[in-house]
């Protein structure tokens, strides 16, 4: 069913995943974003927002998010939005009480012809469960939008994802001043269509694209503070 | 009605009952039942007296909140007769019927049938119908037969007594202390005395009672332009059934709209009770919409939210489907290949807003402020117009003018405390501790220093208002913050409490 929904072709280098494989981020599917620590949401948010933009093309986005969600995460940033690709005049933000009214709502914004892509932002660790995911993934591919979810931690739920990520922070390149450009430790962890694999990206604002980080950066792994369980076996 | 509200809480029993309430210094009866009055009570007594000559009177304290909530309802409930409704508090409604009364059968059909209802929710009425508010209102409290033929007030409020006119006891005393005892004893006298000796406020009533004088109608709730309604021979209780009905409704007010050119933007829905409870459900649009299939649909939407559901009793016997807000919506023709993007999106932030609440789809809009947590706010969705200006263009290209550092992605509705350890009293921090983390500092920028509202009142004296010096720091995993010190060192020698830190944003 979703094969025959295929949208029609863009040039693959204007993809935002172009240098991760090569098909690039699919448009009209579900895609799970997920922070690999909760203090990681922002980078998250900030991988998500390119390919929120890509998808989008110029139609609406709408952003539902838990109460919760916003109350720790913080709330999206209209000035900050404009780095990562996404207008602040295409957002129209959704606050939801529960979970359940994240789905619906979700679902509501995908079935929706001028909406180009729907996030939904979820606090809880319980997962998605397969058939709302299901309804999602179907609902996009139906409806031509992209539908995203953006976790704060990441779940090994079942989930009927096109592709699933998580994503971290990586230290940037070294300045003789201020900060390096945003990079991202990528893993794509599912991907029904390709191959799964781990990047590190760095986002660059005035070229607005994702490029593979240069050799010279510092390893993937965490630090062992940070992964106290490891820490403990290691010792 | 004060007895009424308590006697429909109890089991129907005819004991003579009492509500008191202090007067001055003494606890008065304010508020008898029929049984009561027959023991020969009278209001005004104080409460020994009427226990002395009514040892078995069941007391009980007075509430007028509980008779104003009351009252209200029924305020309300007497809506399914004209729209034009108003309280007379403590204990009267009046009802402007004017071209309402043949949908009943006539003025005195109309009032039977609200007495007879009325009676049967276990309320003693007195009605009246007259062409001024003073003349039915004396009509309903001291006349034998209720109606008064339109244009002759004079002669039916001619033998009624002097405090038919509402006025206050105290002059309504001095007149019978003169041996004045009807209306009709000073209906002709010279007014200028009269003026002087009892004040202007009795020939007032008088007029306005006469029809001399106009005296508006001042209805509970605002008159929808528009109102459609729906009665039922046989009570409806089934969502699907009430989302029918709605829809047909709103197809005649869709049929209403169009011939003047107007479009719906806040439409209630009533639903009148068998029992008298009366359901309101309000709903806003983002553009003027008269399709009646959109109206169902946004109140499928609000009768799916409700948080204690619909009950519908033993049944709905009136539909009512008001428009409350109209706006101009000239007929629009559609191209073929319209895409309809902007009506699309509008009706669906109309149902996410009819489902979760109108302040729940919100959009963002720049201020022109400098106060980060002020430029960028959320306003309900529904209130912007495709074509409003968001205020981004400015603010890019104000952005781009100044070069203002780069804003976070992220923004705390409340900026956090941290603590934090920096190397230089005005530097940026080594390391700090948020939410029980500690973050290692690796590299920083800024400060960018952010005036606080020196201008307002309370200048630099509030906390809000201190200077803020932001940097952007980055710690050893790659996470990115917006911290800022709320003051400055140097006014700590000054003996202000040293500056304290927070951490606003977070970059990706």
């Amino acid at each position: 069913m979703e094969a025959a929904q295929l949208p029609r072709a863009r040039p693959l280098d204007e993809n935002p995943l172009h240098c991760c494989g090569s098909q690039g981020l699919i448009p009209a599917a579900l895609h799970e974003v997920a922070a690999a620590r909760e203090s990681e949401i922002a980078a998250a948010t900030g991988f998500m927002l390119p390919l929120v933009a890509w998808a989008a093309e110029r139609r609406a986005v709408v952003w539902i998010a838990e109460d919760m969600a916003i109350a720790e995460n913080g709330a999206p940033y209209g000035p900050g939005l404009d780095c990562f690709g996404l207008i602040p005049e295409q957002l129209t933000r959704i606050a939801v009480a529960h979970e359940r009214d994240v789905f619906w709502a979700m679902e509501e914004a995908l079935r929706c012809r001028a909406v180009g892509a729907v996030i939904g932002e979820l606090r809880g660790t319980h997962g998605t469960g397969l058939i709302a995911s299901r309804r999602l993934s179907l609902a996009a591919g139906h409806g031509g939008a992209t539908a995203f979810l953006l976790r704060t931690s990441p779940t090994t739920e079942p989930l009927a994802a096109t592709t699933r990520w998580i994503i971290g922070t990586a230290p940037s390149a070294l300045q003789p001043h201020g900060l390096g450009s945003p990079r991202f430790a990528a893993q794509l962890t599912r991907n029904r269509r390709g191959n799964i694999g781990s990047w590190i990206l760095e986002w660059s604002s005035a070229r607005q694209r994702f490029d593979l980080a240069a050799a010279d950066c510092q390893p993937m792994a965490d630090a062992d503070d940070n992964r106290p369980h490891r820490a403990a076996t290691s010792a | 009605m004060t007895t009424d509200r308590i006697a429909r809480q109890q089991a129907p029993e005819p004991r003579p009952l009492a509500v008191t309430g202090k007067r001055g210094n003494i606890d008065a009866v304010i508020a008898l039942n029929a049984a009561a009055e027959r023991k020969g009570l009278r209001r005004q007594l104080s409460l020994a007296q009427a226990r002395a000559m009514c040892p078995g009177l069941v007391v009980i304290e007075e509430d007028p909140a509980a008779d104003a909530r009351l009252l209200e309802n029924v305020v309300d409930w007497c809506q399914r007769y004209t729209p034009l409704v108003a309280r007379d508090a403590p204990d009267g409604i009046l009802l402007d019927i004017t071209g309402c009364a043949h949908l009943f059968g006539g003025e005195a059909a109309l009032i039977e049938d609200l007495a007879n209802r009325l009676c049967n929710f276990g309320f003693s009425v007195r009605t009246g119908i007259a062409g001024t508010i003073g003349a039915a209102w004396a009509m309903a409290r001291y006349a034998e037969t209720p109606c008064a033929v339109p244009g002759c007030e004079r002669e039916r409020l001619l033998p009624l007594p002097l405090s038919a006119l509402r006025i206050d006891e105290e002059t309504a005393a001095a007149l019978r202390r003169v041996g004045f005892k009807c209306i009709g004893d000073i209906i002709d006298l010279p007014r200028a005395p009269l003026a002087a000796r009892f004040g202007s406020g009795l020939l007032r009533q008088l007029d306005r009672a006469l029809g001399h004088e106009h005296e508006p109608l001042m209805p509970r709730l605002p008159v929808a332009p528009y109102i459609v309604e729906q009665p039922f021979a046989e009570p409806i209780a089934r969502v699907e059934d009430i989302l029918q009905v709605t829809e047909q409704l709103a197809q005649r007010l869709s049929l209403m709209l169009e011939r003047r050119g107007e479009g719906l933007r806040r439409i209630e829905l009533t639903l009148f009770r068998t029992d008298g409870k009366v359901s309101r459900i309000e709903t806003g649009t983002s553009r003027p919409i008269r399709a009646a299939s959109d109206v169902r649909a946004l109140f499928a939407e609000c009768l799916a939210a409700l948080a204690d559901p619909l009950d519908p009793g033993f049944g709905f016997d009136l539909a009512r489907l008001s428009v409350m807000v109209a706006e101009p919506c000239p007929p629009q023709q559609v191209a073929l290949d319209a895409d309809a993007n902007d009506a699309d999106l509008d009706r669906l932030i109309d149902r996410l807003s009819a489902r979760l609440g109108a302040r729940r789809a919100t959009q963002l809009l720049a201020q022109d402020s400098h106060i980060p947590e002020l430029v960028g706010i959320n306003l309900p969705a529904q209130t912007l117009s495709a074509d409003t200006d968001r205020g981004w263009t400015a603010f890019r290209r104000f952005h781009a003018m100044t070069e203002l550092s780069p804003r976070p992605l992220r923004l705390l509705a409340k900026p956090e405390p941290i603590e934090t350890i920096a190397s230089v009293p005005d530097g940026p921090p080594l390391r700090f501790r948020w939410r029980r983390a500690l973050h290692e500092v690796i590299a920083a920028e800024g400060p960018e220093r952010i005036e606080g509202a020196w201008w307002s009142d309370d200048g630099r004296k509030s906390k809000e208002n201190l200077a803020r010096d932001y940097f952007r720091v980055e710690d050893k995993n790659g996470r990115r913050f917006w911290v800022y010190r709320a003051g400055l060192y140097r006014d700590t020698a000054a003996g202000a409490p040293p500056p304290a830190w927070f951490l606003h944003g977070m970059f990706a």
